[in-house]
């Protein structure tokens, strides 16, 4: 099934969810529902890496999917960073208008994970 | 003077309409195509003109469909929206469409058309006059591309130091350039890892609502990859546009001159350490 | 280039023709010799105009083909559907993208990453968009 293909591993506090090149929408629907039994397992994690160097196409609903559970991970206390966006999918992003809501952003996971380690880091 | 060599000139022109071999030589010597339909579409009238660039003689075409032969399938639509406004008298109209010719190749025709009525004021047949306009459109084509060329040149994305890539703009930005500035800028910002860019716009003459949006655009695409853009050149009569146009620029950093966003780039990349770049609030 | 098959058509009837119609176009436009962000471009917008296809309508098709003008090639796609019809249309080519980015049926976006986008639709009929990119 396409959703297996959604891992989510914890790295110190941290999820990381690396996502396929071109997930069709079960699987996109499946990062929020895995990401949120995640956050709700033992100690609330720091927040979600979401890797995105592979993905070779976000549509609407990708990019409304992310910040949603962007969101979600907020109101657990969480932050949401994106790493890795092709500058393909991200000029075809930008021209579509799409928002990724409080989701941030960095150029790889190993940004990512500093980000999220920092101390007294808050938004 | 004036009233008889203005009668002389009059009957002169009433014989000429007269004229048996007025209308043909005409027809024959003009390099523009004249095709005349009849309401069916049936071809009426094909000059020499359109026999050169079809390579269909006239006597080969009459009778036929025009567009049964003439006009590629794609571009049948508008043709026949164009026949249905000229018979119902909404004339004269102009369109410009692919014909194909005998062997197969398609030229772009630049039509202007109308209609020729009956003795009862109902259109009887449709008049089209057309110039082959293939080679200008090919060569408007060939010019946009060399101009995008040559600013893709004049517009090098420089990497700095480690950490910052800089591109001083020249010149105003429109849709094509931005895409292509966007391409070049991301991908190098990918390449070698930049968490800054650095977006001059000291070379920039105008910044209307247009620049803006593109420079807007960029800022954000800059940003879902990770990097923070530094708007710098941003002169007085600038701030004052950007302010009044209602630009949102939080979260981007703009600094007056080049030199300051050097600095403050230096100040960010010195005190963070390598392998933090400042991509908070996304 | 004009002995590729670059042609084709596909029905949308399930969430998964969304996912098939990307993969079918990006092929095609690879195939033509688009770049890379052209690509996405052209696959994104044929991904809202699918999903808009099955959202609205539950069944509709899409076609494509190479298109040829005598300065210019490239790609146009078909979205047809007999659904429930755009009540207006002027609406929905102006309506801009809120921060989801999802509300409404995106056809500002797509008609942004294409060049061409023509659109007939009529209440109760059905409901065709055509989009265009030419190759640079």
């Amino acid at each position: 099934m396409e959703s297996d293909r959604i891992s989510v591993i914890r790295v110190k506090e941290v999820l990381l969810v690396t996502m396929p090149a071109d997930p069709d929408d079960p699987t996109v629907s499946a990062l929020q529902e895995r990401v949120l039994e995640a956050m709700s397992g033992g100690s609330t994690p720091l927040g979600l890496v979401l890797d995105l160097s592979a993905v070779d196409t976000l549509d609407s609903f990708f990019a409304r999917t992310v910040a949603e559970t962007a969101q979600m991970v907020g109101l657990m206390g969480g932050r949401t960073v994106i790493a890795g966006m092709r500058p393909s999918v991200a000029i075809t992003a930008t021209q579509l208008g799409l928002r990724l809501g409080n989701a941030e952003t960095v150029l790889d996971v190993d940004r990512a994970l500093d980000l999220l380690h920092e101390p007294g880091a808050t938004r | 003077m004036g009233s008889r060599s203005t009668k002389s000139a009059r009957d002169a022109r009433v014989r000429l309409d007269a004229h048996t071999a007025f209308l043909p030589t005409l027809l024959d010597t003009v390099d523009a195509l004249v095709a005349v339909l009849d309401r069916e579409g049936r071809i009426v009238r094909f000059n020499p003109a359109c026999e050169r660039l079809t390579g269909w003689r006239e006597d080969e075409v009459l009778g036929r469909v025009l567009w049964e032969f003439l006009l590629p399938p794609d571009e049948m639509a508008p043709v026949l929206a164009l026949i249905r406004d000229l018979s119902a008298g909404r004339f004269p109209a102009r369109l410009e469409n692919d014909w194909i010719t005998r062997d197969g190749q398609r030229r772009r025709i630049a039509f202007n058309c109308s209609g020729i009525p009956d003795d009862h004021g109902e259109v009887q047949f449709l008049l089209g006059c057309g110039i082959d306009v293939t080679e200008r459109r090919r060569s408007e084509a060939a010019l946009v591309a060399q101009r995008d060329e040559l600013l893709e040149v004049s517009t090098p994305v420089v990497r700095v130091w480690e950490g910052v890539v800089l591109v001083p703009l020249i010149g105003t930005l429109d849709g094509r350039r931005t895409e292509r500035l966007m391409d070049r800028l991301l991908n190098a910002i990918v390449e070698t890892r930049s968490p800054i860019a650095i977006l001059d716009i000291t070379g920039v003459p105008v910044v209307d609502t247009e620049t803006a949006r593109y420079l807007v655009e960029t800022i954000r695409a800059v940003r879902l990859l990770g990097a923070r853009t530094v708007l710098s050149g941003v002169r007085p009569a600038i701030a004052q546009t950007l302010v009044h146009l209602g630009i949102d620029l939080s979260g981007v950093e703009t600094r007056a001159s080049l030199v300051d966003a050097l600095r403050w780039a230096q100040g960010v990349l010195g005190n963070a350490g390598p392998s933090t770049g400042p991509g908070r609030g996304g | 280039m004009n002995g590729l098959a670059v042609e084709g058509e596909m029905v949308i009837d399930s969430e998964a023709s969304i996912v098939a119609v990307r993969r079918a176009i990006r092929e095609a436009t690879t195939a033509m010799g688009f770049g890379i962000t052209d690509v996405t471009r052209i696959v994104t917008a044929a991904s809202e105009l699918a999903r808009n296809v099955f959202y609205y309508a539950r069944v509709g098709s899409v076609r494509w083909r190479i298109v040829d003008r005598a300065h210019a090639v490239g790609i146009e796609l078909v979205f047809e559907d007999q659904g429930p019809g755009i009540p207006d249309v002027e609406q929905a080519l102006k309506e801009g993208f809120s921060t989801s980015g999802g509300l409404g049926m995106g056809l500002p976006g797509s008609r942004r990453l294409t060049d061409e986008m023509e659109l007939v639709s009529e209440p109760g009929r059905g409901t065709t968009v055509i989009v265009r990119k030419w190759r640079r």
